[in-house]
């Protein structure tokens, strides 16, 4: 068992106490080694809140994350970077690369934090940017590149330090269809070829597609779970028809995206 | 929500920007103030203050003004950039151009009006204080008493107040000149990496070196003439050592260095390259105004320590007596009466008897000369600081010149330079061998008699020539070396006025002594305010630059910390940067001040230069590190705040 959540539950207080919301109430979620798993729910549905706390960047009011092993509760604040920098990958839908460096260093950023010697990183380097199509950029600056190389840029690095689990957050949100498409089927392939185990949040159900198993969130609580057979046309199917049974605004995927 | 409290609320959400903007007005203010109120002190008018002094204050005022033109000028600039993308939402959701431009306006009027109060409170609160240092210094007759000049107060406001609401309608054309689009994006447009060009680079080296080889060469005399562009090539070469060779020098860190690739120095390394090209301007103005400061104080504070040394004395007191037999010939008793009273305190006295002769020297002139004898001249040497004693082989004399030696060294005073020298002796004429000729200030000097040549002979030949000279022509010295000095010009004065008709010459060793040394404390005085303001302004640049820029900091630290760099980490990463930005300049200043002390040494003989200018140096230094530490824990904890 890679990740073990059991019982969390997130409640917001306003400041005077008078109004308090539950955006996870005692949900439970647990991702074997190696799968691709996709979050889903529509917009308040609590999956953000859930990935902040997967990805230790937010507390749970209530109850324990396990990430191989390791109760997230028991870790310092120091502890808690580090365990994030070593084990966890990030991909966010705003791509979050800093712009006063290279596509190389963006990449590059994880093992530099661990002064890692620099043959082993350009040995990763050259393994990675292979399988994600990046080779031909990595001088360019971060605002020279399309937003489908960036998101690329980023899911690299968010796996050269070979991470136990790689959290991806609307990774396809910024993203035009034909970049989304290629993202995800690199994202695919490094599943399949290499086990890499991923969680996305998404809304998007053609991103969602590619995933092993999709938990539906609603109000907080799991709704359901499907899982994929073996074609993707079939499995999209099936998640638009969830989705209209869950109903809620899936209309502002638009609104989101465009932001 | 009205208007007004838009306006309230825009102040409250932005005064930690506004913050050191507003010390900085708020200090300017206070020490315009505390100017004023001297010049305009009601009885300042009616006694015998110097007018150089009030003239001095007013020039300080002039330069106040100008530099606030510059700081306001240019924090404004500064603070209408960081908030563009505020006035492009307001525009978004419909205000006129008219009504931001009011907005800001007003947002700067308050501002303004602030710091002119707070300025002029704490000014009338110091007033007092700076009265009292006014006083000790000056010895005023009227001490200045506590009082709130009017008119001081007047002036304050009108001129700030003027100056500020000018400066801010200059500023205000930025909003009127931009489409909403831009205003939203402004931010957002990530910076293109700064570039260098290697001829800039080494132009800009070129520019330091020659600035720096042509103080180092100039005597005083060139200086007068190399002065300026001294001044233009270093200000060039800062200029350009900021803008592009701290770029070319980070840019070969990150090429060639393993140290780039390991922990935080990459995102450090890699944000002081934008961060230091961007401030260029704002770090080699705060390198010239450390500089300034440093050097300037240096040099004040080695005067004053100099002053005490070379312009007082070398004693305090000489009274010349011409015959032996006179009955004046011993004025000890009189003197020290005279100092028990005035609490004068006598630390040592000398009695020397000496043969008045003269000297011609190489272009025929004819100086007088005094002839004196070995152990009467070592025995004054040890009185004097800076007199060696001297070892004359028998039957040889050693010449003096009164000059002081370092003098002697760039102007070639006369100095007896022949091997043998005719004395006449009685209406006699001896020779004597010269053993060496010398530079040295043994006497008080300036007044007639006291710029005498010094003949040293050795004791024999002393006794010899003394034997027959007549009794009424020799000359006796006796010495005074005075303790503390408050008192001593009334001393003087009653010892004048008891002696008006004996037959003796008085010199005195520290009047000139005393009136340098009033001006030049009055100068440190006033020095130290313009100083403090300086330093104030130079660091609040800097602080005002980062915090203007701080939201992209904090995005790019959000990341990183996402991505699970610790808040060590993040710490050390920035205040790495801050030190460097702060640091960066008060190196690169002292460097120029050191050159600049050089000069000193080498054009005005100021040899103890470095030993006081170093005061300087570490004050200014640490007054930077609690500047840095200040600002340092307000970017810290606007950096580290509640992530999103």
């Amino acid at each position: 068992m890679l990740l073990r959540a059991t019982n969390i539950t997130k409640v917001y207080t306003s400041k005077k106490g008078s109004y308090s919301h539950h955006a996870l109430d005692q949900f439970n979620l647990q991702v074997e080694k190696g799968e691709f798993i996709g979050i889903m729910g529509p917009s308040g549905s609590g999956k953000s809140t859930l990935l902040n706390i997967l990805a230790m960047i937010d507390k749970p009011s209530a109850g324990t994350v396990e990430i191989d092993g390791v109760n997230t509760r028991q870790l310092n604040d120091k502890e808690m970077a580090l365990f994030r920098r070593k084990r966890l990958g990030f991909v966010f839908q705003d791509f979050n690369l800093l712009d006063t460096l290279s596509v190389k260093e963006n990449i590059l950023l994880p093992l530099v934090l661990e002064s890692m010697p620099k043959k082993e990183m350009e040995k990763r380097l050259a393994d990675i940017t292979e399988v994600l199509g990046i080779g031909e950029i990595l001088l360019k600056r971060t605002y020279e590149i399309s937003g489908g190389q960036q998101q690329r840029t980023a899911a690299a690095r968010a796996l050269i330090h070979n991470p136990e689990l790689i959290l991806a957050d609307e990774p396809t949100g910024n993203l035009d269809s034909k970049a989304a498409q290629s993202l995800m089927e690199a994202l695919e392939k490094l599943n399949k070829e290499q086990g890499r185990s991923i969680l996305m949040v998404t809304h998007d159900p053609f991103a969602a597609s590619y995933c092993n198993r999709i938990v539906f969130i609603r109000d907080g609580k799991p709704y359901t779970e499907i899982y994929r057979g073996e074609k993707r046309q079939a499995f999209f199917q099936k998640i638009l028809d969830v989705l209209s049974m869950l109903g809620g605004s899936f209309d502002d995927i638009s609104s989101a995206h465009s932001k | 929500m009205t208007f007004r409290q838009l306006i309230l609320s825009n102040i409250k959400g932005n005064f930690q920007k506004y913050s050191s903007y507003f010390l900085s007005s708020t200090f300017t203010v206070f020490i315009f103030y505390l100017f004023s109120a001297f010049i305009f002190h009601p009885s300042v008018e009616g006694q015998n203050i110097h007018e150089i002094i009030t003239i001095l204050l007013i020039s300080c005022e002039i330069v106040i003004v100008f530099f606030t033109v510059f700081f306001v000028l240019y924090s404004n600039s500064a603070f209408m950039k960081s908030r563009k993308k505020e006035f492009g939402l307001l525009k978004l959701i419909g205000l006129e151009n008219k009504q931001i431009a009011k907005l800001v306006f007003f947002e700067f009027t308050i501002i303004s009006i602030g710091a002119i109060m707070v300025g002029i409170l704490f000014g009338v609160l110091f007033s007092k204080l700076f009265f009292m240092g006014i006083n000790a210094i000056l010895q005023l007759e009227i001490p200045l008493a506590f009082i709130v000049p009017l008119k001081a107060i007047m002036t304050t406001i009108i001129v700030f107040f003027a100056l500020f609401e000018f400066i801010t309608l200059i500023g205000l054309k930025e909003i009127r000149n931009s489409e909403i689009i831009e205003l939203i994006k402004a931010s957002k447009k990530p910076k293109q990496p700064p570039k260098y060009s290697l001829v800039l680079v080494i132009l800009g080296v070129l520019l330091l070196i020659g600035g720096y080889l042509l103080a180092a060469v100039s005597n005083l005399v060139i200086l007068f003439f190399s002065m300026i562009p001294i001044l233009v090539l270093v200000i060039l070469g800062t200029y350009l050592l900021f803008g592009q060779l701290s770029t070319a020098v980070l840019y070969r860190l990150r090429d060639s260095s393993s140290l780039y690739w390991k922990k935080t120095n990459m995102t450090t390394i890699s944000m002081l390259v934008f961060k230091i090209k961007d401030n260029a301007r704002i770090l080699s103005i705060a390198t010239i105004l450390s500089a300034v400061v440093t050097s300037s104080m240096g040099l004040l504070i080695w005067f004053n320590h100099f002053s005490g040394v070379a312009i007082r004395g070398p004693q305090d007191l000489i009274i010349l007596q011409k015959g032996l037999d006179e009955k004046d010939n011993d004025s000890y008793d009189e003197v020290s009466t005279l100092a028990k009273e005035h609490e004068v305190e006598i630390k040592h006295y000398d009695k020397t008897v000496v043969l008045p002769s003269t000297v011609t020297l190489r272009d025929e002139k004819v100086s007088s000369m005094w002839i004196m004898s070995e152990s009467d001249y070592n025995k004054r040497a040890k009185q004097m600081k800076h007199v060696e004693p001297l070892n004359i082989d028998d039957g040889k004399a050693v010449s003096i010149s009164p000059f002081d030696p370092t003098e002697g060294k760039n102007y070639h005073p006369p100095k007896y330079e022949e091997k043998e020298m005719n004395v006449v002796i009685a209406g006699g004429m001896e020779t004597i061998e010269i053993q060496s000729s010398i530079y040295e200030v043994t006497f008080i000097r300036g007044q007639d008699g006291g710029n005498a040549f010094l003949l040293v002979t050795d004791d024999k030949i002393f006794e010899k020539w003394a034997g027959v000279f007549p009794r009424q022509e020799q000359l006796v010295l006796q010495d005074y070396y005075f303790g503390d000095l408050a008192n001593a010009s009334n001393l003087l004065t009653d010892l004048m006025n008891q002696k008006k008709d004996a037959t003796i010459s008085i010199y005195d060793g520290f009047t000139n002594y005393l009136d340098i040394k009033m001006g030049n404390n009055l100068l440190l005085f006033i020095g130290l305010f313009i100083s403090m303001l300086f330093f104030l302004a130079s660091g609040s640049l800097i602080f005002f630059k980062l915090m203007t820029e701080i939201d992209e900091d904090r995005q790019a630290f959000s990341i990183m910390r996402k991505l699970g760099m610790t808040d060590g980490e993040v710490r050390r990463s920035v205040s790495m940067q801050m030190g460097i930005l702060f640091f960066l300049p008060v190196v690169v200043g002292t460097v120029h001040t050191l050159f600049a002390f050089n000069s000193a040494r080498v054009a005005l003989g100021a040899t103890t230069v470095l030993n006081t200018g170093i005061i300087a140096i570490g004050f200014y230094l640490v007054f930077q590190f609690v500047y840095f530490f200040i600002t340092r824990a307000i970017y810290m904890r606007k950096i580290v705040q509640k992530q999103s």
